[in-house]
């Protein structure tokens, strides 16, 4: 990317993350969450299939959230005029960075809909396009709801800031081991942990709290994620 | 394929996913991921090209045995084939 362009773009998300801090009244949430139910089952399914259909830990997360947030509206939608209006379909942005430095944060349309198989194409082909800057102006205003998740390399958890219009960001930080007590049982598991950050404005914490609860439980039921749905 | 010919393969496919990476100045001994900015969906990229154009199916299992330049011609070396 040209010097110009990348400046451009800083000057872009800078603009977005003062209007967002200025306007947005944002409350935080975590939850540690168990990921060897979905791990376990990623790595079953991969180990079954070829490459070109090997699908991402990520690609869980995304439909897992936009499953959430059909069910929990507050969390989805834009703050427009001093109201909310929320949509109908869950558009799930997915914060891309590039390698230069910068990000994007496109659309992946109907997330709630469709089969794993679909949104993995789609996040591919997405990453691709950002990458060699092909995204269209749309897919940058068409998400409903972000999704942020800084990979293996990354931090335990991110709270990351929303990216307005929208009213909610989900992040997910490293999948890392850690010990965790159920049951009264003391075991490792392989964990991630899950946070919102929302427009108290629109979603109060005992909703977000309920909101989280529900990604969590999708999390741990991958087998729920597996397929689309007609409309 | 000789050694020699797996190692430009695989610089070239390193290349599309990262071309503005200095490849020339990469360390085939330490992890390619310190050096070069790749996440999970260009290494699953990568994969699916060694698969596409080499014919070898690498196994999730084994993904962190390519960690540096010089294992992963080691590995597919050893070819593990279709």
């Amino acid at each position: 990317m040209t010097d110009e362009k990348a400046l451009f773009m800083r000057r872009a998300i800078a603009a977005a993350m003062e209007k967002s801090h200025r306007e947005i009244p944002a409350y935080a949430l975590e939850k540690e969450v168990r990921m060897d139910f979905a791990l376990d089952w990623l790595a079953a399914h991969n180990a079954e299939t070829p490459p070109p259909e090997r699908i991402l830990p990520v690609c869980l997360y995304i439909k897992a959230v936009a499953l959430a947030a059909k069910a929990f509206c507050e969390f989805n939608g834009h703050y427009i005029d001093g109201g909310f209006r929320p949509a109908e379909a869950v558009h799930t942005g997915i914060v891309i960075a590039l390698r230069s430095g910068g990000l994007l944060a496109p659309a992946i349309h109907d997330a709630h809909r469709r089969p794993l198989a679909e949104l993995m194409k789609s996040l591919t082909d997405l990453v691709t396009r950002v990458r060699s800057g092909h995204v269209k102006a749309s897919e940058l205003t068409d998400p409903t709801i972000t999704i942020t998740s800084l990979g293996d390399e990354g931090p335990d958890r991110v709270f990351g800031v929303i990216y307005p219009p929208q009213v909610a960001l989900v992040g997910f930080g490293r999948v890392r081991n850690a010990v965790v007590v159920e049951k009264n049982e003391v075991l490792p598991h392989r964990v991630a942990s899950l946070t919102l950050t929302a427009d108290h404005r629109v979603s109060d914490g005992l909703r977000g709290s309920n909101f989280l609860n529900d990604i969590e439980r999708r999390l741990r039921n991958p087998e729920s994620l597996l397929p689309g749905e007609t409309p | 394929m000789t050694h020699e010919e797996i190692r430009a393969k695989i610089i070239t496919y390193l290349r599309d996913i990262a071309p503005e990476a200095d490849w020339k100045a990469v360390d085939p001994t330490k992890r390619l991921r310190d050096q070069v900015e790749i996440d999970s969906v260009d290494f699953l990229g990568f994969i699916t090209r060694i698969y596409n154009d080499l014919g070898i199916n690498v196994p999730e299992s084994d993904y962190g045995e390519l960690d540096t330049l010089d294992h992963i011609v080691a590995y597919l070396e050893g070819g593990r084939h279709v």
